[in-house]
């Protein structure tokens, strides 16, 4: 028989009930995923972000070839718009800060040119990387381990280098293909039945037993990057590069001295296609920025890679319900002010133009038309990723709920989007959304980042 | 520390309203009134939390939009709770 509370025994529980919430407050709780326990090892996240054995976006493999590094805006404008254009635009882009910042824009002011340019300087970096002592000059046995083991060494090694999350990938004949045919500076990347990796005048050489690919992110300050596309917002990417210089050297020195090859980027953007490698290692997923967004930091980071001989358990790609929430969103879209992103609802195998490589069913980007844009405002923009609801610094309680239900299901995906509109942004679509004056003012937190985000252990 | 003492005051809170002998509540109003404290919670946690995100007009809407359920709540069960009063008087 069903024990019936009197008003009594239900008060008093209710009294006690109370006492214990304050209790249980106190303690470490992973009720809401504030828990993320990301230790040395396969990362452990909240249960909304569900690993899966096939990426959340759709991958014709058999489309899929090695790309030349330079049909990409970066390297490859003139092959869209002519020379003089670029030219032209090239010229503005390195000037036209100054103008502005003779007129008085809004964080064009000298200091936030010179942060900007003072935030790209760091290491250098390359593909070989530093020299190393080597386990042979110390004259003991290189290091040997489990790939889940070398996975969890190589995690916390980058942690403590300032990498944010990481993860890594198996080389295979499909994975393969997303290591780029050309690098930047049009040298060959080849794989070769070699013993060693070598650099010539022409050709990176990767040697075939190097299999692994070790991809991380590297987090930005989203609070900074709200004040894009001034000179003071685009600051926060340029650091973020810089920052990784200093990282994959490290990585690399470290690789080399326990015993293993460690083949990185020659310069920014080299080596391999970075959301590609970003979606298969599971550190996030592909969204309509055809980028990756991660669901501890959403597109708040830089993904680098690097190809090594030690075997490592790979980690698998990931749904935390950010692609299927792009589909109802469009934020960045709208607030594009070169109207370079995609509006459709469904992702598509079509290619906007030679930039694209294609086999992925994404929303393709006109690249072109932003990087025109960046001329206009002598930065890199990055409107899109600073609006993006995703960007939400993780501190408070509502973006575990919100990325709770987003994980689980899409069907209140377009209302959270507008809602998010409505309650983080402000500005107009081609203005920095925070006052630029304001940042100079604030107490920052180193690198602007919260480190703690997405990891328990500090 | 601060949840400690949120707990305690709620805690505090139901075991006075318990121990009045002229407010009489059924457990559906005492289930409302748990309710609204859990808005009240979740409107203080988000609006201090997003304050700390150097986001004022989150923080401002989370407030409303947490707190607006609770204080409507809590005026239901005090509406029903001043009624059940002047039937004990009676
Ligand atoms: S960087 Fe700027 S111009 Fe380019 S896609 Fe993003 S918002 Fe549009
Ligand atoms: S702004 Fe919206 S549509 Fe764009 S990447 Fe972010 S979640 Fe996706």
């Amino acid at each position: 028989m069903p024990h019936n509370l009197s008003r009594r025994e239900f008060l008093r529980d209710m009294g006690l009930f109370g006492v214990g919430a304050g209790v249980a407050s106190i303690a470490p709780v992973s009720l809401f995923g504030e828990d993320w326990l990301d230790k040395a090892g396969l990362a452990s996240r909240p249960p909304w972000v569900r690993e899966v054995d096939k990426p959340t976006v759709e991958i014709d493999w058999d489309f899929i070839y090695r790309f030349d590094e330079r049909n990409t805006v970066r390297r490859g404008w003139n092959k869209y718009v002519s020379q003089e254009e670029v030219d032209r635009l090239g010229a503005q882009q390195r000037t036209i800060g100054n103008q502005y910042a003779l007129e008085g824009r809004p964080g064009y002011s000298i200091r936030d040119l010179a942060l900007y340019s003072a935030s790209g300087v760091g290491a250098t970096q390359s593909f070989l990387g530093p020299d190393a002592q080597t386990p042979e000059d110390r004259g003991v046995p290189r290091w040997e381990g489990s790939p889940e083991d070398n996975a969890a060494m190589v995690r916390a090694a980058l942690r403590s280098f300032g990498a944010s999350t990481v993860g890594f990938v198996e080389l295979d004949e499909n994975t393969e293909k997303l290591i780029y045919a050309i690098d930047p500076d049009g040298k060959k990347v080849e794989f070769q039945d070699v013993d060693q990796p070598d650099e010539t005048e022409d050709t990176r050489v990767i040697p075939r037993k190097a299999r692994w690919v070790i991809v991380w992110t590297v987090q930005m300050s989203s609070e900074g990057m709200t004040r894009c596309p001034t000179p003071l917002g685009a600051a926060t990417t340029s650091l973020a590069y810089a920052r990784n210089r200093a990282i994959q050297g490290r990585l690399q020195s470290f690789l080399k001295g326990i015993g293993y090859m460690a083949l990185g980027e020659a310069e920014t953007n080299a080596l391999g296609i970075a959301p590609a490698f970003g979606v298969m290692a599971g550190l996030g997923e592909l969204s309509r920025l055809n980028r990756l967004v991660t669901p501890e930091y959403g597109p708040m980071v830089r993904v680098f890679k690097l190809v090594t001989d030690l075997p490592l358990a790979p980690t698998k790609p990931i749904n935390a319900g950010i692609m299927n929430f792009c589909k109802a969103c469009k934020t960045c879209a709208e607030y594009c002010p070169s109207g370079s992103l995609s509006f459709d609802s469904e992702p598509s195998y079509e290619t906007r133009g030679g930039w694209n490589r294609g086999g992925v069913k994404t929303w393709y980007e006109n690249s072109p038309t932003c990087r025109a844009y960046w001329a206009e405002v002598g930065t890199n923009c990055g409107i899109c990723f600073s609006v993006c609801p995703f960007s939400v610094k993780d501190k408070a309680l509502i973006h575990k709920m919100v990325k709770g239900i987003v994980g689980v299901t899409p069907i209140f995906d377009g209302a959270l989007a507008s809602l998010s509109r409505t309650t983080y942004l402000g500005g107009d679509a081609d203005k920095p959304q925070k006052d630029t004056e304001e940042w100079w003012e604030l107490d920052y937190a180193e690198l602007g980042i919260d480190t703690t985000v997405g990891h328990k252990d500090a | 520390m601060t949840t400690l003492i949120f707990g305690l005051l709620i805690g505090a809170g139901f075991v006075y309203l318990y121990s009045r002998e002229d407010i009489k509540l059924t457990w559906y109003d005492w289930i409302l009134l748990a309710v609204a404290v859990v808005f009240f919670l979740l409107a203080i946690v988000n609006f201090s939390q997003s304050r700390a995100e150097l986001e004022p007009k989150a923080a401002n809407i989370l407030l409303v939009s947490f707190g607006l359920p609770g204080v409507i709540l809590t005026a239901v069960v005090a509406v029903r709770a001043w009624r059940s009063r002047e039937a004990l008087a009676e």
